[in-house]
């Protein structure tokens, strides 16, 4: 519609859109006006260009950010020939067909020529090794693989380069890569688990090598014709006894959906073994579900779902599977790495007890990690670090005040007298308290609850005095309760931060009962119960404070 | 964003006279082009399952296989032509992989992932041309841009199609004319309204100096 009213002329409108046209095609061209000038020579439309200019110079700007990043080829590409016309000579070998492509490069099946052999050649992408240190993660790939011998994974010959650009040569396994095989669905869990067997084998023993996969994805396994697995593409793979890590500078890689949270979180120094682990269990989730354990919308949302979000057990996507692989697959899918099986040996002896029908270590292990599970803490607790000083203070305002209740109590103090105390002498160090936490940096979501839950207990007190008055009670008689809502906040705590919450929300009820015994000193023996939970645990994250702000040379952390 | 055309004009006559390093050569000189037009095209979601450069090397080796149909009958300039291919590849690609990447309402803003900080706003544009950036500007830029794509993404196909072919691809208004097929007064025309329409969005979703939480 709008096409067709523009040609009847709005006369003004369609020059202006011709000038910007004119100036865009100018932007496309790498020329360079401003605003001014071109207003001076085209005045009747100054108003409309001043309205439209930062959008077109943002947009302008964007565009060319996009291009500005560098395609990795850089100038190089230009000469090189990337394409081969096949069969192509390749010195020793002789390439005959592209087979597959990986995260670097193009695998093709090509043939030995001294002993006429078939095997499989990888060339890297053209532009992969620019940098030096794309070069160093190449040939730290191919030392880490050829340094392996295991059945079950693909050996890898030697390396080379031909013409500047690197390849090596590794075994021809005739078959498909596992996400070949997992895009026609789910795989009978029992052949999964005898696959993922072989897998955990082969991983056990790099790793009792010292060598990392740091990159297990079903496109890294291949299947050869009779069914049986084989590791490939140590990509990311890395010496664990190696000096500097290459990642180090905080990329994240490999694909979010297999990824371990530790590697997902960017994590330094915590990618070990267990994260390979982890990236099996993933696997293994894929191969009896049909689907990865976690696949957001996008990279950032996956890596999100990855460090806080808990999969969906396996059997409600596929009721065929057994429920002790189900434990199998979730114990490595564990986000505590502890919790996960210690090597990858465990796991594979584990899927060896499965598919013997004996019973597992998975299950055994239940209930244990439940209520290990239960007192963790959570990824939040981390912001308890800015609190450790002030909640030891707080332990103090806080045993101060209960102090000089019980002796107002003693001298016969006013109702309003015990709620000026509260309102006005806490609640001045309440502000202290968060003005001192301001102090140190942004004020996070989940601190942002918990002063909530803080500030509605403080409510609670302050409300106790008045409804005591009203129900024609003795000030204090209700005090008990000023521990059962103490507690309550602990078990909050408990939630949102760490389950070791639970045992001060436990003493704290149980401080109600002992308050309730002795009326005479409720609020003495509350404020020291009270000041002790707040003292240690903030003792216990201020050291931590101290230790991390030791390990970090950067600084403390944000 | 493509190479000069005096240079592909010469390829393609050589081409002509049945020179093969000539056919390679064009391609060749047109892989970062391509590179860049389908980094900005492939849908953020699939490049796990599809890589850029699998999707370029696709489309050399169908422009190569289609090569000799295109040099009897050259409708448009050779690298629209290529661009063209590289639609349909991408498409393909889109459709294949669709299935298995749950399908998202605004698909469309994933189709960039620049990174960036939360502290900017509009009135900053004039910076952006200074050609000597530090790095907090350069910073600033990146959020710009992102945000810039966010609002792209909330346009109509149409508006979005044009200046991401415009700005990103950096088609002059003939060009984009020919492959719309449209006058070249009614693409500069839409060119217009989906530049008024972005600017729009974009003061829309200018940020009123809120300070977020987390």
């Amino acid at each position: 519609m709008y096409e067709s009213t523009q040609t009847l002329g709005n006369g003004h409108d369609q020059q202006l859109a011709n000038l910007i046209s004119e100036l865009a095609d100018g932007f496309g061209r790498g020329e360079d006006y401003s605003l001014e000038e071109v207003c001076r020579q085209h005045p009747e439309f100054a108003e409309d260009l001043r309205l439209l200019w930062a959008t077109i110079a943002l947009t302008r700007n964007a565009g060319k950010q996009q291009q500005d990043i560098p395609t990795r080829s850089g100038r190089e590409t230009q000469v090189r020939e990337s394409r081969f016309e096949l069969p192509h000579d390749l010195g020793d070998y002789l390439l005959e067909r592209e087979i597959g492509r990986g995260g670097m490069g193009i695998v093709y099946q090509a043939v030995c020529k001294a002993d006429d052999s078939p095997v499989a050649i990888k060339m890297i992408l053209d532009g992969d090794l620019a940098t030096p240190e794309d070069r160093q993660r190449f040939v730290g790939e191919v030392e880490a693989a050829a340094g392996l011998n295991h059945p079950h994974i693909v050996p890898v010959y030697e390396m080379g380069e031909q013409d500047g650009r690197a390849f090596y040569c590794m075994k021809l396994i005739q078959g498909q890569t596992l996400s070949q095989r997992l895009a026609s669905g789910p795989m009978p869990p029992r052949q999964a688990a005898r696959l993922l067997l072989e897998i955990s084998l082969a991983i056990e023993h790099a790793h009792q090598h010292g060598v990392l996969h740091r990159d297990l994805k079903p496109s890294n396994i291949l299947i050869d014709d009779s069914g049986h697995a084989y590791v490939a593409d140590f990509g990311l793979a890395k010496k664990q006894t190696g000096v500097k890590s290459l990642t180090r500078s905080g990329a994240v890689l490999g694909t979010p959906s297999y990824m371990a949270p530790e590697q997902a979180a960017g994590a330094r120094g915590q990618v070990g073994a267990v994260s390979d682990v982890y990236s099996l269990g993933a696997i293994l989730y894929h191969a009896i579900t049909g689907r990865p354990p976690f696949l957001g919308e996008s990279p950032v949302e996956t890596v999100l779902m990855v460090l806080e979000q808990d999969p969906v057990l396996p059997r409600e996507l596929n009721r065929q599977v057994n429920r002790d692989l189900e434990m199998i697959v979730m114990r490595c899918l564990q986000k505590p790495q502890d919790l996960r099986y210690e090597t990858a040996g465990q796991l594979a002896s584990d899927l060896q007890a499965f598919l013997d029908d004996r019973s597992t270590s998975a299950r055994d292990g239940r209930i244990g990690h439940v209520i290990a599970n239960l007192f963790r803490e959570t990824h939040h607790a981390s912001v308890l670090e800015n609190w450790g000083l002030i909640w030891m203070w707080h332990s103090l305002a806080l045993l101060l005040t209960c102090v000089v209740t019980q002796l107002m109590f003693e001298y016969d103090f006013r109702v309003y007298q015990y709620v000026l105390v509260w309102t006005l002498g806490f609640g001045a160090w309440v502000s202290v308290f968060w003005w001192l936490r301001r102090r140190m940096g942004p004020v996070t979501f989940v601190e942002r609850q918990i002063a909530h839950v803080w500030a509605a207990s403080l409510c609670m007190v302050v409300f106790m005095f008045p409804l005591e008055y009203h129900l024609g009670l003795e000030p204090l008689q209700l005090a008990p309760f000023l521990a059962v809502v103490a507690g309550m906040t602990f078990v909050i705590k408990a939630g949102i931060l760490s389950g070791q919450f639970y045992c001060h929300a436990f003493l704290l009820f149980a401080t109600a009962i002992v308050m309730a015994s002795f009326p005479a000193y409720a609020m003495v023996i509350f404020g020291f119960v009270s000041a002790a939970c707040f003292y240690f645990s903030g003792l216990k994250y201020y050291r931590r404070r101290l230790l991390s702000l030791d390990a970090a040379p950067t600084g403390p952390r944000s | 964003m493509w190479s000069n055309a005096p240079q592909t004009e010469e390829l393609l006559a050589q081409a002509q006279t049945g020179d093969a390093s000539a056919v390679n050569n064009l391609l060749e000189r047109h892989r970062n082009s391509l590179q860049q037009l389908v980094r900005i095209r492939l849908d953020q979601k699939i490049r796990g399952r599809v890589g850029v450069s699998d999707v370029v090397q696709d489309v050399l080796v169908e422009a190569n296989r289609r090569f000799e149909r295109y040099l009897e009958n050259p409708v448009m300039p050779f690298h629209l032509w290529l661009r063209h291919i590289a639609r349909d590849r991408i498409i393909d690609a889109h459709r294949r992989h669709r299935g298995t990447a749950r399908r998202s309402v605004d698909r469309e803003q994933n189709r960039w992932s620049p990174p960036g900080h939360d502290q900017s706003s509009f009135q900053l544009a004039s910076i952006l041309n200074d050609k000597r950036l530090t790095p907090a500007a350069a910073a600033i830029q990146r959020e710009m841009s992102r945000r810039v794509e966010q609002s792209l993404s909330k346009l109509d196909e149409k508006d979005s199609e044009i200046i991401v072919m415009r700005h990103y691809e950096m088609l002059t208004n003939q060009e984009v004319a020919m492959i719309l097929d449209l006058t070249e007064p009614a693409a500069s025309m839409r060119y217009l309204r989906a530049i008024r329409r972005l600017k729009d969005v974009f003061l829309k979703d200018a940020p009123n100096g809120s300070d977020g939480v987390g």
